[in-house]
C-alpha cells in the first residue's frame, strides 16, 4: 500500500484515491489485503490443528511486515521534511553557505526515502522546495544584498549546482508551479490520513478484541493474540511492553478455562520481567506489584486446580526462584533510603514474604527439594538483619494488611480487571492502585529466631554448598544481632568458611565481612574486647570498610576495582581464631573503573535498611583497640622517656598500627580543639587513659552520640554496654597508671588505688597480682600493711647496653634467615647442608640465652661461612655478630654475679675484712 | 753486631722470597717510644680519637723481622690536609736522612699506629698497606691498643695482610663470588705476627738493677679491683655500631638480591617473548631469532663490595676477644676471692 501511495505521488488523485482505501483497509478489517485474514478466521472453523494456526500466524506476519515499512517510509519522510524547513529557514536569514550544506544533507535523504520506499519518486515536498530555492536564488540575484565573503561564494555555487539539479526534475517542478495551491492541500489531507493510518495501527489489536464481547472472544483467538506476543517477545525494536502486559492482563480475563488463563498470566510476568535490564534499571514499583498479584494468582490457581501441567509448575518455580530476588534487591537502592517512598516500599517485603511462603508450600508440596532450599535461603535473607523489634513492627505490619485485605478480598481482582480494560494512558496511573493483598493463610511466628533455625534447617538438609554457607553466615549473623558471641563464632568457625574466603562470589564475600562486623559488635556488646578488635581489625585495617561491606557507592575517582582477598589470621591466646577474611576490594587508586565494574559494584551495594551502622562500628573498633593498647603503649614508650627494657612476655608488637599512626599525628599538633568526629574522641580518650584518667576517658567515650544507635534501642542494653566499658576503662587505667607510673612509688596502698580507680579490693588485687607476674611491676604484696610495695632497680648502663645489642644481633639473625630464605626458597631448607661442623662459636652458643640461642645454633649448624650458601660476608658476620652476643650474654652473667659480688660481699664488708687479714 | 746486621741484609734478598715472616723481634726502646708517642698524644687528642702514627724501622733477617728504631710521624689531626701530606712526606725522608747520618738503621720495615679497643681494622689501613706492600714485601704494623694499656695490659699486636687477600684486593673489588673462589674468610684478612721484645744486655742488666721487688710477694688489693665495667661498656657500644654498619650491609645485599632477582625475571620473561616470537616466525618460515637478548639490553647489577663487611667481621671479632679476655680475668679475680672468703 505505502509503495503505491509514493508511487503514485506525482498524481494527486490516484494517491489520494490509494490512501483513502488503505485506511478504509486497516479500520474495518476488510478489503483486498485483509482478505486473507478475514478469509482465514472464517475458514479456520472449518480447518484442524496446526494449519489453522499456521495460517493465522503467516498472516499476523505479514501484517508485521507491512506495518514496519510503513514505519521506515514515515521516518525518512519525516526528515525530510525537517531539512527542508530547515532549509527554509536558512533562506530568511540569507545564509548561503548553511542552505548547501543542508541541501546536500537533502540530496542524500531523498536517495534514503526512495531506498525505504522502494520507488523512484519523489515527494513533494521536495520538489517544492527546488521551487522555492529556484525563487529565492532569482530574487537574490536580482536584489543583490551583501553578503559575506564565505556567503558569496557559497551563493554562487549553489546558483551553479541548482541549475544543474532542478534540471532533472523540470518537469515535476513545472507541475508544481501551474497548479502549487491544490497539491498543499492534497498534500496535507494526505498527511493527516497518514497520521490517522499511524493510529490505527496502534489501535488495531484493541478493535479486533478488545471491542468484542467477552462472550464472544474463543479461545482460538486469545491464542493467537498469546502467539503473537511470544513472537514479538524477541524482537526489540518499537514494542510497546506496557501495551503488551495491558493486553494480556486483558486477556486474562476473557481466558477460555483455567489453563489457558494460566498461560497468560505466566507471559504476563515474562512480558514485566522483559521490560527492564536487572543490570541497569530497577522495576517499577507498579509492575512490581502487579508481578506479585499476578504471582498469587498463579498460586491460587496452581493450587485449586490439578489443571496446572507439570511443565508449567516447573517453569513456575524457576521463574520464581530466579526473579524474586533481582526484583527486591534491585528496587531498593534505586530509591533514596530517607524518602517516603523507600518506607512504603519496605512495607511490601511482608507481601514478597507471603508469596515465598506460600511457593515454598507448593514446592514442599510437590517436593522439589532444590527449589525448596532455594526459596529457603531467600527467606532467611530476609530475616537474619532483623533485630527483635524490627521483626515484631514487621510482623504487626502484615497482620494488619492482611486483616485489611481480608475484609476487601475479592476487590483487588475485579479491580483489576475492570482497570485494564481503558486506554494506555489511563492504565499508567490504574497500575500505580493495584493493591496486592496478603492472602489470610499468611502467618509469621512470634519468634524469628526459630524461623530463622527453622528456614536454615531446610537449607543445611536440601541445599547446596554455596546456599548452605550462606544460610550459615546468616544464622551466624542473627546470632550476633542477638547478643550470641559463642554460638555464632563456633558456628562460624566450625563451617571453616573463613578458609576458604578467596573462592566465594562477591556477594558471599559482602555477607562474610559484614558477618564478621556484626560478630566484633557482638563482641564488643558481650564486654570481649579481645576478640572485638580481632574481628575488626581486618576489616579496618584495609581503610576501606565500607566497600568491604558494600554499602558505600564509591566516588568516581576512588574506584574499588577488583577484590582481592587478604588473608589474615589472627590468633589468640585461648582460642585459634582463624578469622578473617576478606573480599578485600584492592583498590587502583587513581584509576577510573570501568562502567561494568561500576555497575557490578552498585549491584553488590546492600540496601540501605540492612546497613551496618559505620559510626557505631568504628567506635567499637577503635575504643576495643584504645582498651588494648595503651597500657601496651605505658610499657613501650615509659613518661620518663628513657628506654626501659622490658621483659619479652610485654614486649608484644604494637596491636594496633594504626592506632600509633593516629597517635602520632595526634601528638604533632600544636593545638587541639575539642573532638568533634568518632576519632577525636576516642583520641582524647586514649590521652586521659595513658595518664590514667580513667573518669575524663569516660566522660569522652559517653560523648559519643552513636551509643544510641545500639541495635536493640532499649536504654538497657545501652546502660549495659557503657556499665561494660566503665569497667574496662577502670581495670586499663589501673593497669596503665601501674605501669607506668608504678616504677616512682616505693610502696602504694591497695586502698588507696581501690578509690582512684573505684574498683573493689579484690580486683585491683587481681590486677597488680597479673602485673607482677608478667614482669610489668617489679613489686611484691605487702598482706598485713595492705599495700604493694615496689623493687625498682633501674638497669646500668651496661645492661641497658647489653640489652640493645641482643636485641639489634636477633633482628640481623632474622634478616639474615630472610635472605637466605629469599636464597634458597624456604626458611628451613634441607638437612643435607648440615655436615655437622659446629662453628667456633658452638661452644659459647650453649650458654646463650634461650632465643640467642636459637640463633646461634642456627649459625653454628650452618658450620662456616664459606661453605654456607648465604653469601660468605653475610654469614661470617652474622657469625661473628653471634660469637659477640654469646660472648655479650655471657658477659651479662658475669655482670650479675659481679654486682652480686659487689652488692653483697663488698659493701658488707667482709671482702675488705678478708683482705685486711691477708695484710 | 752491625756488621751481622749488614750481613743479613745482603742475606735478605735471597730469602725474602721464601722465608714467610715468623715474627718480629722488638727493641724494647722501640716500644717505649712507641707507648710514649701513643701515650701523649692519646692524652692530648682524647676526644677526638685520633690516631697517631709514626715510621718503623729495621732490618729483615730471615723469618725474622727486627725492628730497631723508630719516628713519629708528626700530629695529622691537621687542619690543611693535603699540605699535611706533602709535609709528612718531606719530613719522613729528612728525617730518614738524619738517622742514616747518626748511623741507625734507616730500613723502613713498615709503621705503627695507636689504636683505641682494637678498630684498627678500617679501609685506610687496608690501603696504607696496599702501598707499603708495593715497594715493601714484607712489612708489618705495629698497633699499640691505648685502652688496653690503661687497663693495664700490654696491647701490643703486629700485623700484616694475608697473602691471599692482598693478591684479591689488589684484582678488583671483592665479589662474594671472588671470595668463596678464593676460600677467603674474614679470619683469613689478617695475620698476626708473634712479636718478642728484645734488649740489649745492659739494658736487661740495668732493668734488673731498678725493678722493684717481684710483684707476687707484695700485697696488692688493687690488683683484686673488677675494673671491667667500663671497658665492657666501651666494647659493647663499638659492638653495637658495627651491628648497626652490619645491617646496612645487610641490606645492600638484600637489595642487590632483590634487583637481581628482578633482573633475572625479566630475562626469563624477554625469553619467552622471544621463543613465541621465534614460533611465529617459524610458522611463517622466517628466521628464528636468538633467544639471548642483545648486549647491553641488561646490565649486570653491580655487586656490593664485600670488603666493609669482611672489615666490620674482623673488627668485632676483635671487641669480642677485648670482652673475653676482660671477663675472663674479671672471673678469676671473682673465683680467686671466693676462695679467699672461703678460707677465712
Amino acid at each position: 500500500m505505502a509503495s503505491k501511495f509514493w508511487a503514485a505521488s506525482s498524481s494527486d488523485e490516484e494517491s489520494e484515491d490509494v490512501v483513502t482505501s488503505s485506511q478504509e483497509d486497516t479500520s474495518t478489517g476488510s478489503g483486498s489485503s485483509s482478505d486473507s485474514s478475514s478469509g482465514s478466521s472464517s475458514d479456520s472453523s472449518r480447518k484442524k490443528g496446526a494449519s489453522r494456526f499456521l495460517m493465522g500466524s503467516s498472516d499476523s506476519e505479514s501484517e508485521d511486515e507491512r506495518r514496519v515499512v510503513r514505519s521506515a517510509k514515515d521516518k525518512a519522510q519525516e526528515e525530510l521534511r525537517a531539512v527542508c524547513n530547515d532549509i527554509k529557514n536558512k533562506m530568511h536569514i540569507n545564509d548561503w553557505a548553511a542552505i548547501q550544506t543542508l541541501f546536500d544533507k537533502l540530496n542524500k535523504q531523498l536517495e534514503r526515502t526512495q531506498k525505504a520506499t522502494q520507488t523512484l519518486g519523489v515527494p513533494r515536498a521536495y520538489i517544492r522546495l527546488l521551487c522555492d530555492l529556484e525563487d529565492f536564488l532569482a530574487k537574490t540575484l536580482a536584489e543583490k544584498p551583501k553578503l559575506s565573503p564565505t556567503n558569496t561564494r557559497a551563493f554562487t555555487r549553489m546558483k551553479q549546482t541548482l541549475r544543474k539539479h532542478n534540471a532533472s526534475y523540470g518537469e515535476q517542478i513545472q507541475s508544481f508551479r501551474a497548479n502549487p495551491i491544490v497539491e498543499t492541500e492534497a498534500e496535507d489531507s494526505a498527511s493527516e490520513m497518514e497520521m490517522t493510518v499511524r493510529t490505527g495501527v496502534v489501535q488495531r489489536p484493541k478493535d479486533k478484541i478488545l471491542l468484542m464481547d467477552p462472550n464472544d472472544i474463543t479461545y482460538e483467538m486469545v491464542q493467537k493474540k498469546l502467539q503473537d506476543i511470544a513472537v514479538a517477545r524477541g524482537k526489540t525494536t518499537r514494542i510497546d511492553r506496557q501495551e503488551q502486559i495491558e493486553m494480556l492482563t486483558y486477556l486474562a480475563g476473557v481466558t477460555r478455562g483455567p489453563v489457558q488463563k494460566v498461560e497468560v498470566l505466566i507471559n504476563v510476568i515474562t512480558v514485566t520481567f522483559d521490560m527492564n535490564q536487572p543490570t541497569q534499571s530497577a522495576m517499577s514499583v507498579p509492575n512490581w506489584n502487579r508481578c506479585a498479584q499476578t504471582m498469587f494468582d498463579i498460586m491460587v490457581w496452581g493450587n485449586l486446580g490439578a489443571f496446572l501441567e507439570r511443565l508449567d509448575d516447573e517453569w513456575n518455580g524457576n521463574l520464581k526462584a530466579r526473579h524474586e530476588p533481582i526484583v527486591v534487591a534491585d528496587i531498593l537502592p534505586a530509591l533514596d533510603p530517607h524518602a517516603n517512598e523507600y518506607m512504603e516500599r519496605l512495607k511490601d517485603e511482608a507481601v514478597l514474604l507471603a508469596l515465598a511462603q506460600k511457593v515454598s508450600e507448593y514446592l514442599m508440596a510437590r517436593r522439589e527439594l532444590d527449589k525448596l532450599a532455594a526459596v529457603a535461603l531467600n527467606r532467611i535473607q530476609h530475616f537474619y538483619y532483623k533485630t527483635d523489634v524490627v521483626y515484631s513492627a514487621m510482623r504487626n505490619l502484615a497482620l494488619q494488611r492482611q486483616k485489611d485485605s481480608a475484609g476487601a478480598a475479592p476487590a483487588p481482582n475485579a479491580g483489576s480487571d475492570g482497570d485494564f480494560k481503558v486506554d494506555g494512558e489511563e492504565v499508567e496511573g490504574a497500575t500505580g492502585l493495584i493493591i496486592v493483598a496478603i492472602p489470610s493463610e499468611f502467618s509469621l511466628p512470634e519468634s524469628c529466631a526459630q524461623l530463622v533455625d527453622q528456614l536454615a534447617r531446610v537449607v543445611y538438609v536440601h541445599g547446596n554448598d554455596n546456599q548452605k554457607g550462606q544460610a550459615m553466615l546468616c544464622t551466624v549473623y542473627f546470632r550476633c544481632i542477638h547478643d550470641d558471641f559463642y554460638s555464632a563464632r563456633d558456628t562460624l568457625l566450625m563451617s571453616r568458611i573463613q578458609e576458604q574466603t578467596a573462592q566465594l562470589d562477591a556477594k558471599m564475600q559482602v555477607l562474610y565481612n559484614r558477618t564478621i562486623a556484626q560478630l566484633g559488635l557482638c563482641a564488643f556488646r558481650t564486654g570481649l574486647i579481645n576478640e572485638c578488635h580481632q574481628a575488626l581489625m581486618d576489616l579496618y585495617g584495609t581503610g576501606r570498610v565500607k566497600e568491604l561491606l558494600a554499602q558505600a557507592r564509591a566516588p568516581g575517582l576512588h574506584p574499588p576495582g577488583l577484590h582481592v582477598v587478604t588473608y589474615v589470621q589472627a590468633c589468640t591466646v585461648r582460642h585459634i581464631m582463624g578469622l578473617l577474611l576478606l573480599q578485600g576490594i584492592q583498590q587502583h587508586r587513581f584509576q577510573e573503573k570501568t562502567p561494568e565494574q561500576e555497575s557490578a559494584e552498585r549491584r553488590r551495594q546492600v540496601p540501605f535498611h540492612m546497613h551496618i551502622n559505620l559510626e557505631l562500628l568504628e567506635s567499637t573498633y577503635l575504643i576495643s583497640a584504645m582498651l588494648m593498647e595503651v597500657p601496651a603503649m605505658a610499657t613501650l614508650h615509659p613518661v620518663d622517656g628513657r628506654k626501659r627494657v622490658v621483659s619479652k612476655p610485654l614486649r608484644r608488637q604494637p596491636i594496633l598500627l594504626l592506632e600509633h599512626r593516629l597517635m602520632d599525628n595526634y601528638d604533632r599538633q600544636s593545638f587541639t580543639g575539642p573532638p568533634e568526629n568518632v576519632r577525636d574522641h576516642v583520641m582524647a580518650a586514649v590521652r586521659a587513659l595513658a595518664t590514667g584518667e580513667w573518669r575524663r576517658s569516660y566522660e569522652y567515650i559517653t560523648a559519643l552520640t552513636c551509643w544510641s544507635l545500639l541495635p536493640q534501642v532499649a536504654t538497657r542494653l545501652k546502660d549495659a554496654v557503657l556499665c561494660m566499658l566503665r569497667l574496662k576503662l577502670q581495670q586499663e587505667a589501673l593497669r596503665t597508671y601501674l605501669l607506668a607510673y608504678g616504677r616512682f612509688y616505693s610502696s602504694l596502698s591497695i586502698t588507696q588505688l581501690c578509690n582512684m580507680f573505684e574498683l573493689p579490693g579484690c580486683q585491683v588485687h587481681a590486677i597488680v597480682s597479673r602485673l607482677i607476674v608478667d614482669d610489668g611491676l617489679p613489686a611484691s604484696h605487702d598482706q598485713p600493711t595492705g599495700t604493694v610495695v615496689v623493687h625498682n632497680v633501674e638497669p646500668t648502663a651496661l645492661q641497658n647496653l647489653a640489652g640493645t645489642f641482643s636485641d639489634k644481633a636477633s633482628l640481623l639473625v632474622d634478616l639474615n634467615e630472610r635472605a637466605l630464605a629469599l636464597r634458597t626458597g624456604a626458611l628451613h631448607t634441607d638437612e643435607d647442608e648440615n655436615d655437622g661442623r659446629r662453628g667456633p662459636d658452638g661452644a659459647q652458643a650453649s650458654t646463650a640465652p634461650a632465643r640467642v640461642a636459637d640463633a646461634l645454633v642456627w649459625v653454628a649448624v650452618w658450620g662456616l661461612p664459606e661453605a654456607s650458601v648465604v653469601e660468605a660476608g653475610v654469614v661470617v658476620a652474622v657469625d661473628t655478630a653471634s660469637a659477640s652476643v654469646a660472648t655479650a650474654s655471657c658477659q651479662s652473667r658475669t655482670l650479675q654475679r659481679k654486682a652480686r659480688y659487689t652488692i653483697s660481699e663488698f659493701k658488707s664488708g667482709v671482702f675488705g675484712s678478708s683482705t685486711t687479714i691477708l695484710t | 753486631m752491625a756488621a751481622v746486621s749488614f750481613a743479613a741484609a745482603a742475606a735478605k734478598e735471597k730469602h725474602q722470597e721464601r722465608t714467610p715472616l715468623q715474627r718480629v723481634q722488638l727493641e724494647g726502646h722501640v716500644l717505649l717510644k712507641i707507648a710514649k708517642h701513643c701515650r701523649e698524644s692519646d692524652a692530648s687528642l682524647r676526644n677526638s680519637e685520633a690516631t697517631v702514627t709514626g715510621q718503623l724501622l729495621g732490618l729483615d733477617v730471615g723469618p725474622t723481622l727486627e725492628v730497631t728504631d723508630c719516628f713519629p710521624y708528626p700530629g695529622n689531626a691537621g687542619e690543611e690536609e693535603h699540605e699535611a701530606v706533602g709535609e709528612g712526606e718531606s719530613y719522613q725522608l729528612e728525617m730518614m736522612r738524619c738517622l742514616r747520618e747518626v748511623n741507625v738503621d734507616s730500613n723502613t720495615v713498615g709503621w705503627y699506629q695507636s689504636t683505641s679497643s682494637g678498630s684498627f681494622q678500617v679501609v685506610e689501613m687496608i690501603e696504607t698497606f696496599v702501598s707499603y706492600m708495593e715497594s715493601l714485601e714484607r712489612c708489618v704494623c705495629i698497633v699499640y691498643d691505648v685502652s688496653a694499656a690503661e687497663a693495664g695490659a700490654l696491647g701490643l699486636k703486629a700485623v700484616r695482610l694475608s697473602e691471599a687477600f692482598v693478591e684479591a684486593y689488589r684484582e678488583g673489588s671483592l665479589s662474594i663470588e671472588k671470595i668463596r673462589a678464593k676460600g677467603l674468610s674474614w679470619r683469613d684478612m689478617f695475620v698476626d705476627i708473634p712479636i718478642t721484645v728484645h734488649n740489649s744486655p745492659m739494658a736487661a742488666a740495668l732493668a734488673a738493677e731498678i725493678a722493684p721487688p717481684s710483684a707476687a710477694t707484695t700485697l696488692d688489693c688493687d690488683r683484686l679491683n673488677l675494673g671491667v665495667a667500663s671497658l665492657l661498656e666501651k666494647n659493647l657500644s663499638y659492638l653495637n655500631d658495627c651491628l648497626d654498619d652490619l645491617m646496612i650491609e645487610q641490606g645492600k645485599l638484600s637489595m642487590h638480591q632483590n634487583q637481581l632477582r628482578r633482573q633475572q625475571q625479566a630475562i626469563a620473561q624477554f625469553k619467552m617473548q622471544r621463543r613465541q616470537e621465534n614460533t611465529v616466525r617459524r610458522a611463517a618460515g622466517d628466521e628464528p631469532l636468538t633467544e639471548e637478548p642483545p648486549e647491553g639490553m641488561f646490565k649486570p647489577v653491580p655487586e656490593p663490595n664485600q670488603l666493609d663487611n669482611m672489615l666490620l667481621s674482623n673488627q668485632m671479632a676483635s671487641y669480642c676477644q677485648h670482652i673475653n679476655s676482660a671477663t675472663q680475668q674479671a672471673l678469676s679475680k671473682l673465683k680467686l676471692a671466693d676462695g679467699l672468703q672461703a678460707a677465712i
